[in-house]
């Protein structure tokens, strides 16, 4: 997953609780300066759950949260784990550039 | 203009987002962009259906979707009979002229028989279903497409013996209101047919037998669609080639445009009904297999 992929921001939304679909497009634009369309959003949520990575919440409201499920917990640290570590190989290979320069 | 683009998603997509997909529409403010992500994402919800469907869904929405297009084509059919009605001497003297035009007739023949065989299994099915339920509901849905059908048959009638009864050259007021009556009928049947078989899909449960006998025969109506889109293609090669002087001649209504673009136009949609009836075909005999 690329770093502005929707399932991954989807999933990193719903890393500290579970939200309802307009909830998650705030979350998403706040920490990643991304808009979610409503098609991709919904889109991603499918996917998602599909895969069992999150879950829908029963909720008497049109608007149902939904949160991770254990799977998608830990497929989400291990995305971002290793995205973690190209960007740490790509900012000490920046450093070393510029020290040589 | 949002909630109507909702309306294009799978019906299966709808029963399960659907509300949810609404309730955030209602939160957001409209923009272009959602607009254009929502039409996207239908698209992408139709080539790429839910995983949890049931087979079964993905049949009705085959012959939904074929039938669909079948009606939409038909229309565009009845413009290309209409276009080269009187072109009978271009095609004794043209031999592909004559035989793309035969082609489209035999192929047009082959996709209303293909689709009476179709809509037989499903309509007994319907027929036993609401005998042994007395659904009042189902026997008017089994009703509206005849009734629609023989509306349109009776209005064209109307038209017909109106113009016979010397009323060719000066069509008057009541042809043309005639005429508009046909056209109503017309685009009224056409609706019909396809909502009420849609709605009746959706309340009978169909046995396996009849989409095993529906499935492969909607197939045929695809393919041959295909068969016609093919042959008006080659028809308008030939028009604009060896038939200039027919293909400049005015046509459409008020003979606005000329023959060849009347043609063009039509094979546009042609080709866009063919391949969607060919992807919603390959879509249900896949899932009939897993039924």
């Amino acid at each position: 997953m690329r770093s502005n992929d929707p399932s991954l921001l989807v999933l990193t939304s719903l890393a500290d609780g579970a939200k309802h679909g307009y909830a998650i497009t705030q979350d998403v634009k706040a920490i990643a300066g991304v808009t979610l369309g409503p098609g991709t959003l919904y889109g991603a949520l499918a996917r998602l759950e599909e895969r069992g990575l999150i879950e829908a919440v029963v909720s008497e409201n049109r608007r149902r949260p939904y949160r991770l499920t254990g799977s998608g917990a830990e497929a989400l640290r291990e995305q971002l784990t290793a995205q973690e570590r190209v960007v740490a190989v790509g900012l000490r290979r920046l450093s070393s550039a510029r020290a040589a320069a | 203009m949002r909630k109507l683009l909702l309306a294009l998603y799978p019906f299966a997509w709808r029963e399960r987002y659907g509300e949810e997909m609404s309730a955030l529409l209602a939160d957001s403010p409209p923009s272009l962009a959602a607009t254009l992500d929502l039409a996207r994402g239908a698209v992408r919800a139709h080539l790429h259906p839910l995983a949890g469907t049931q087979r079964a869904e993905r049949a009705r929405s085959c012959v939904v979707g074929v039938l669909g297009c079948f009606i939409a084509f038909c229309f565009l059919g009845a413009g290309f009979a209409k276009t080269t009605e009187n072109f009978d001497y271009a095609g004794h003297r043209h031999p592909v002229l004559g035989a793309t035009h035969n082609v489209v007739w035999v192929a047009a023949l082959v996709a209303g028989g293909a689709l009476l065989l179709a809509a037989a299994p499903l309509l007994l099915a319907t027929l036993a279903e609401a005998r042994r339920t007395r659904s009042v509901a189902l026997a008017k849905l089994i009703a509206i497409p005849p009734l629609a059908v023989a509306a349109l048959i009776a209005s064209l009638g109307l038209l017909v013996i109106w113009l016979d009864a010397g009323h060719r050259h000066h069509v008057g007021v009541v042809g043309w209101l005639l005429f508009v009556l046909c056209q109503l009928a017309a685009i009224g049947s056409g609706y019909a047919c396809w909502v009420s078989p849609r709605a009746i899909l959706r309340r009978v449960e169909m046995p396996r037998h009849a989409y095993e006998l529906s499935l492969p025969a909607l197939g045929v109506v695809a393919i041959s669609m295909a068969v016609i889109t093919l042959a008006t293609g080659l028809y308008l090669i030939c028009v604009v080639l060896d038939a200039s002087r027919l293909g400049a001649s005015a046509n459409g209504p008020g003979q606005l445009i000329d023959v060849t673009t009347s043609i063009a136009i039509l094979l546009a949609g042609m080709v866009f009904l063919s391949a969607a009836a060919l992807v919603s075909a390959r879509r249900g005999l896949l899932a009939m297999r897993a039924l």
